[in-house]
């Protein structure tokens, strides 16, 4: 060949090569900006879960523990009172029964903001609770059931307990299912959560990107949060499997 | 012809450059080195245009232009935020700039010739830096992206620079008999250069203005 060809041929092949590492560059870029985008998306919004999981637990304990005192202390006064007209003892009556009616609503909301059987009796029980209240003079039918311990240390028990609520909330009021079937277990080191339903599940791409899903953003969120894994097994007019792995421990 | 076409689209960065001045005083500091880089681009185009008939060659400012240019994207590139990622990044990509400068200018070649060296190496450097600046606001800004000065700046400069380092790539191998080859390749700069400066007006026309703040009297 033509030490002049040869030339012109190295330079093209270097110039394609140049050209070749721009674009090589710019893929793997924005892979990476991506990912870092992503990252600080999911960061921003654990931080939100955490910002309003703290003032739940704030607002129900002083609720709980604040107002509900004070209310008590308000009624044993009330009560004490002693005067001799009838009148004036129904209207006395009756305010006692209007305390107490503040004050179960008091309890009422602020074990719904946190519930206190999660902090005292671990999440089983809480779970035991909540589904005892919800089923109460209603058709659903949620069949639980554990195996083995299946506590986790600090924050991590409330975000799992509101992603088995959210979940059973999903099968309640969108894919109006009458039976759910709720089962965690110890395997491995992980706590397994296994929730089915016989709802009218979804189409999961499309509720995934119309972002119609907020609550399963949410599920989806806690879970990362957990470090766990998250499978959601769905057809509409099929019922929806979740299964929720959380290594019970992590560095 | 060639020359007629490269003079043409050296100076069309006037209008860049006429447009920054006339917002100078509402351009944020951010921005700042791109206004300074369109009047020493269009500076240099009257240099060559002075010293080329002259010398016959435009080799000496065109070097030092280069350079000039290098660092003030490095700046631009520094007060968006790019390079303040890590503190080393700035100094370590101007001092290694500035070596294969002073390397290609004066120990492996003259400054009195077209060097290719330092020309193929801070095209890779502003396009990697263009690109990355790109994707983060492809990925994370939101808007009219056409309407943004920092986009449309950064789309100038990568497609310019990646066609300078692939036209410099023929330099390094130019011999007396590809010649026409070259000016072909070169023409084709040309046409690119006046497309980029064509954005980088728009650029200069869309770059933000001051934050205003509200004086108390």
């Amino acid at each position: 060949m033509d030490p002049n060809q040869t030339k012109i041929y190295t330079a093209i092949l270097i110039a394609a090569g140049v050209l070749g590492i721009i674009l090589v560059y710019f893929v793997i870029n924005i892979i990476r900006q991506q990912r870092k985008h992503l990252g600080f998306q999911k960061e921003k919004l654990q931080a939100e879960i955490t910002t309003l999981e703290n003032e739940r637990r704030r607002i129900a304990s002083d609720l709980h523990d604040d107002l509900g005192p004070l209310l008590s202390a308000v009624k044993l006064q009330i009560n004490s009172v002693e005067v001799p007209d009838t009148e004036d003892q129904e209207l006395i009556e009756r305010s006692s029964i209007y305390i107490d009616n503040i004050l179960s609503r008091i309890r009422e909301i602020s074990n719904n903001l946190m519930p206190q059987a999660l902090a005292r009796k671990g999440l089983v029980i809480a779970l035991q609770e909540f589904i005892d209240n919800l089923t109460l003079g209603h058709p659903f039918d949620i069949r639980f059931s554990s195996v083995g311990d299946v506590s986790l240390a600090g924050d991590r028990e409330i975000h799992l307990y509101r992603i088995i609520l959210e979940v059973i909330h999903n099968a309640l009021k969108h894919s109006q299912a009458s039976t759910l079937d709720l089962h965690i277990k110890n395997e491995n080191n992980s706590l397994i959560v296994d929730i089915a339903d016989n709802g009218s599940g979804f189409e999961y791409n499309i509720v995934n990107k119309t972002g119609v899903g907020l609550g399963l953003k949410n599920i989806q969120s806690r879970v990362e949060m957990l470090k766990g894994d998250l499978y959601i097994d769905t057809q509409p007019g099929e019922g929806t499997k979740y299964r929720i792995a959380i290594p019970l421990y992590y560095i | 012809m060639i020359y007629w076409i490269a003079f043409i689209s050296g100076y069309s960065m006037v209008i860049a450059g006429i447009i920054g001045l006339i917002r100078f005083k509402s351009v944020p500091v951010a921005y700042q080195p791109f206004v300074y880089f369109t009047w020493l681009a269009f500076t240099n185009d009257v240099l060559s245009s002075i010293l080329i008939p002259i010398w016959h060659t435009n080799a000496v400012n065109g070097n030092i232009y280069v350079l000039l240019e290098a660092f003030l994207f490095l700046w631009l590139f520094y007060n968006w935020g790019t390079l303040k990622e890590k503190s080393w990044h700035l100094p370590v990509l101007g001092s290694s700039l500035l070596l294969i400068w002073i390397l290609d200018n004066f120990v492996l070649h003259k400054i009195t010739l077209i060097n290719s060296l330092f020309r193929i190496c801070y095209s890779f450097v502003l396009v990697f830096l263009g690109i990355n600046q790109l994707n983060a606001m492809i990925v994370g800004e939101r808007g009219n992206m056409l309407r943004n000065a920092k986009f449309l700046i950064c789309t100038g400069i990568c497609i310019f620079y990646s066609y300078k380092a692939f036209l410099e790539v023929f330099y390094l191998f130019q011999s007396d008999k590809n010649i026409p080859l070259l000016n072909n390749v070169f023409l084709i700069l040309a046409f690119v250069n006046l497309f980029v400066t064509f954005i980088y007006a728009l650029a200069a026309l869309w770059i933000p203005t001051k934050q205003k703040f509200t004086q108390l009297s």
